[in-house]
């Protein structure tokens, strides 16, 4: 039998390539299952995506109808994820089986938050994948660095040394440099240059 | 700041570089397989647990409580190390 992530896995990517075909909408995958294509192996529980309805026709009311006319199912009722969705930019909803959650996290082209500006820049250089046997969009590894250091929490910092310690050759570092300095994060940037390969040292010096 | 013993105990029990440079010689297929597996083992062992300490919950209500307590570790996570700013 096929297993629960893998089934949801496909369920999303299945729903959001179609989605693409239409309307100039764009998503791209992020958080823990990029982990273990880019860093070190981690169990996650979620799936985690970006969605830019912003720059497609469809509204947040259509995404949800969507969502409900290709089996996927709300935590409580659609209407209820439809008022959380408006006020917390993320839309949380479940797999077929529901067994499996996940979180669009709903691109704002203007934000000034320091975590929402990683949404458009993501979108630009995002690059494709195969995860489970899936072709599907993905954050590059470059802002999958830059978003670490941004959120930058002790485990932020172990997942983007672990891709800089992986890739450190074939990542594009003119784009790390400039990008890392208009996010505010060149100090953690230039730690993460500096050769350290110790998670505790680097969370340390940042924080003290 | 943690003390020099304390780092070097802390980085040789998790042999982080050493961890990132299997995952260099790992195939993606492997790494997909392990992942998909343990998934798996640990969501059905969790059901099981939960379903005997609450009966009368229905599956869906046990996932969503899960998520709820993983999110609110993450946030309790994020507080702690803002506070350290």
């Amino acid at each position: 039998m096929q297993s629960t992530y893998k089934q949801a896995f496909l369920q999303i990517i299945n729903f959001l390539e179609n989605l693409e075909q239409t309307d100039n909408f764009k998503y791209y995958l992020v958080g823990g299952i990029l982990v273990n294509i880019y860093s070190d192996f981690r169990i996650t529980r979620d799936i985690d995506i970006v969605i830019d309805l912003q720059s497609s026709s469809i509204t947040l009311e259509d995404y949800l109808e969507l969502l409900e006319k290709n089996n996927f199912h709300p935590l409580q009722d659609w209407n209820t994820t439809l008022i959380l969705s408006r006020e917390t930019k993320i839309i949380q909803y479940m797999d077929k089986n529901d067994l499996i959650r996940y979180d669009n996290h709903l691109i704002e082209k203007f934000s000034s938050n320091k975590f929402k500006k990683m949404g458009p820049i993501g979108i630009k250089k995002r690059v494709r994948e195969v995860i489970f046997g899936i072709e599907c969009w993905v954050s590059s590894k470059e802002d999958f660095i830059l978003s670490k250091l941004v959120y930058g929490g002790w485990q932020d910092y172990t997942d983007a040394l672990g891709c800089w310690l992986r890739f450190q050759d074939e990542l594009d570092k003119v784009y790390l440099e400039s990008m890392s300095s208009e996010l505010k994060v060149g100090r953690e940037y230039s730690l993460l240059k500096s050769g350290i390969d110790d998670p505790d040292r680097f969370f340390d010096i940042m924080h003290d | 700041m943690r003390s020099e013993s304390q780092y070097k105990f802390r980085k040789n029990a998790r042999d982080f570089k050493g961890r990132i440079e299997i995952m260099k010689k790992t195939d993606l297929e492997k790494i997909e397989s392990l992942f998909l597996e343990l998934y798996d083992l640990g969501l059905k062992d969790y059901l099981q647990k939960e379903k005997k300490r609450y009966p009368e919950k229905t599956q869906k209500q046990i996932i969503i409580d899960m998520y709820r307590l993983h999110d609110k570790l993450r946030r309790k996570r994020r507080e702690i190390n803002a506070e350290h700013v």
